[in-house]
């Protein structure tokens, strides 16, 4: 018996140590064999739809923050009296005076809901255009659209964008973004912003992106980008070239971009962009009290977009800005409500200005995915 | 003597079963279900998930298009940020790396996540329901990020 | 003007914030000599070769009065593999990893392995990331990932030397 026990007590110490010995070698260091072809041909265990993704190869980076500041050179404005001015009109502009912007621009665009089948960003911005001109306040040779204005432009916005493939290669994107914008500055006594003055922007796109290097789409929009309300359609033609060194970023009219790889962290953009809406003018000086900037510009530039470390990136933009618009609409006659004149109506403005072109540098820091 | 033997043999059994229990090896905690092989939603890659102490990593052990079109050769990391490291092959990449398992939530976090198309590497947490996992790639906060599901797949039985 | 006054200000504190950064002054070499393996048979394409070191940096440093507070950095400087087989057209690439228990996994040198090569000089990367911290970290790990062109029977043996660099500034 005693040696029986001896045998099992034994055993068991020398078991226990093997045991002990075995527990030090990690199963994940005995490398199996691993023959690359055998991963060919397999089958799902697991069940997923395919959808398709919102991006495409080299695209520029998508920014979640933004901040940026904006510098104008010198333009000149030369508005009309006060009166109603025809689009077609040729109307007299003798109040002249030269103004710049410079100011600071914040955009952020979170990620809400980002899954395979269902993205949902929500965003907001903050543009600010703080004006410097060389006219003097109640001087006797002066602008008076620029007296108004000459306490900044301001622009706040909430937006969202909705991306939903439809399959492996079909997408829906709605776009739907809210502004209030003025003459108002924060911390100024002057009044606004008024939430009855917002003004409701929106695109609808339906696309296709055929591979990795393309998509495109086409949809509606309701904009403000050349000022004034405006009902058109869109065009969007994202592409990469095989050798991925060049492509196009374009959701015409509102943007056309020629894109250089530098290389993956060096990307450079040459093309232009339609930024504009309409700023309501508070505490004016003119007669009519319903007015509304309509303010539209082409920036054509070229963008150097750099990655400074991991997500933080810079972006230098520099180019010349063309004043699209720069008229005055009263609201009074449509109740306060904002009209669609297009691009045939014949409504017309209560001051017909323009603004000459001006060159202008946009340095931002961005974080960013790709 | 009997007693010591006894003893012995009591002390033995203890460690055996301990040394069976405790040790990081044997145990077959939640955090394994996810070892195997597994394919993003876009099918382009298929990744082979594994332990390597005590934590998990993905290699790509298969893409749908191996060879670079522009070059010709088999794919490498060409996008790297470090410019040493651009000639890495694509294929056997780990793209996942450093996971460790919460069996509180059920959660493999604390890794990264490697797009070799931008040579981002994303921070990211991994969930797993039903053979599919939800992989979430995030940039500082969870709320910057974008979930991708993967399928979990298996190598056909030759007949 | 007041601009200027906050470069002017912003600069001085810059600089102030380089010069009180310690740098390292002195530095040290630390050899790690070992076998990776990966257990055949084998196939042709990505093979692990993996090993489980304990680093005796701490010794080292300890013989050479070396503190670890002192220590700025580690960076590997050079990495060189012998292979073990007779076949010395076997190896397309090597990639060389380490990690340890609670950091993260680095790439810190690669190769493309040219034929007939006995010896390969690995080319070191440039961004090398917390590796002291991998090196006195309790299990550290070293895995080479060897691209094969041909099946293999046998095991695969990596005999690695590495040489690191410990950074360092003086008490």
């Amino acid at each position: 018996m005693r040696v029986v026990l001896k045998r099992f007590a034994l055993t068991l110490f020398v078991s226990s140590f093997a045991a002990l010995g075995f527990s030090q070698i990690d199963s994940s260091f005995v490398e199996e064999e691993e023959d690359y072809s055998m991963y060919d041909d397999v089958e799902d265990v697991g069940e997923i739809t395919t959808y398709c993704s919102p991006k495409i190869f080299d695209l520029s980076p998508n920014r979640f923050l933004s901040i940026g500041y904006d510098v104008t050179g010198t333009g000149t404005l030369k508005t009309s009296n006060e009166g109603a001015h025809k689009p077609d009109d040729n109307v007299a502009r003798n109040d002249q005076s030269d103004l710049n912007y410079h100011g600071i621009r914040l955009n952020a665009n979170i990620p809400v809901i980002s899954k395979s089948k269902f993205v949902l960003q929500v965003g907001g911005g903050f543009n600010q255009s703080r004006i410097t001109t060389n006219q003097l306040a109640n001087a006797g040779d002066h602008n008076t659209l620029l007296d108004e204005i000459s306490g900044g432009l301001t622009s706040i916005n909430l937006n969202t964008t909705l991306f939903k493939p439809l399959g492996e290669t079909n997408f829906l994107i709605l776009q739907l973004m809210a502004e209030q914008n003025g003459n108002y500055t924060f911390g100024s006594s002057t009044e606004g912003p008024d939430l009855a003055n917002t003004k409701y922007s929106g695109t609808a796109l339906w696309g296709k992106r055929p591979n990795d290097r393309k998509q495109w789409g086409v949809g509606v929009s309701r904009t403000y980008r050349a000022g004034e309300l405006n009902y058109i359609p869109v065009v969007m033609y994202n592409y990469t070239a095989a050798n991925r060194k060049w492509g196009t970023e374009i959701l015409f009219p509102a943007r056309a971009f020629y894109r250089r790889k530098i290389d993956a962290r060096n990307i450079l953009l040459a093309g232009y962009e339609l930024e504009g809406t309409s700023y309501r003018l508070y505490n004016t000086g003119f007669n009519a009290q319903n007015l509304e900037l309509r303010r539209s510009e082409i920036r054509a530039r070229v963008d150097y977009q750099k990655q400074i470390k991991g997500f933080v990136w810079m972006g230098v933009q520099a180019g010349v800005i063309l004043n699209y618009a720069y008229n005055i609409d009263d609201l009074t006659a449509t109740d306060n409500k904002d009209f669609y004149r297009g691009f045939f109506g014949d409504q017309t403005y209560t001051l017909s200005n323009t603004l000459s072109p001006m060159p202008y540098v946009n340095v931002s820091l961005n974080l960013v995915s790709k | 003597m009997k007693k010591i033997i006894t003893l012995i043999g009591a002390l033995a059994l203890l460690f055996t079963i301990s040394s069976f229990t405790s040790s990081p090896a044997s145990v077959q905690d939640g955090g394994d279900d996810i070892i195997g092989l597994w394919e993003p939603s876009n099918g382009k890659a298929r990744v082979k998930i594994e332990k390597i102490g005590s934590k998990y990593y993905g290699k790509i052990v298969w893409l749908r298009e191996p060879i670079d079109p522009a070059t010709q050769k088999p794919k490498v990391d060409k996008n790297n940020e470090d410019e040493k490291m651009r000639n890495v092959p694509l294929r056997g990449y780990r793209m996942l790396k450093d996971f460790v398992y919460d069996e509180e939530s059920k959660e493999w976090s604390g890794g990264t996540i490697y797009d070799p198309e931008s040579g981002s590497l994303y921070s990211c947490v991994i969930t797993m329901k039903n053979d599919v996992l939800d992989i979430r790639g995030y940039v500082g906060v969870k709320a910057l990020g974008r979930t991708d599901t993967w399928k979990r797949i298996k190598i056909k039985k030759k007949n | 003007m007041k601009i200027l006054q906050s470069s002017i200000l912003v600069f001085s504190l810059l600089s102030l914030m380089v010069a009180c950064t310690p740098e390292a002054n002195n530095s040290k070499e630390f050899t790690i000599n070992t076998v990776l393996t990966a257990s055949g048979p084998l196939f042709e394409g990505s093979n692990t070769c993996q090993a489980e070191i304990s680093s005796n940096i701490a010794e080292y440093i300890k013989e050479n009065g070396i503190t670890k507070e002192q220590i700025v950095d580690v960076t590997l400087t050079s990495a060189a593999a012998t292979i073990d087989t007779s076949n010395l057209n076997l190896l397309e690439s090597i990639n060389l990893q380490v990690f340890s228990d609670n950091f993260p996994m680095q790439n810190v040198a690669f190769a493309n392995v040219e034929d007939n090569s006995e010896k390969v000089d690995l080319e070191v990367a440039d961004v090398q990331e917390q590796l002291k911290a991998i090196l006195f970290d309790g299990k550290s790990y070293i895995i080479a990932d060897a691209t094969i062109k041909e099946d293999l029977d046998d095991d695969l043996n990596l005999n690695m030397e590495l040489v690191f660099s410990i950074n360092y500034h003086k008490k």
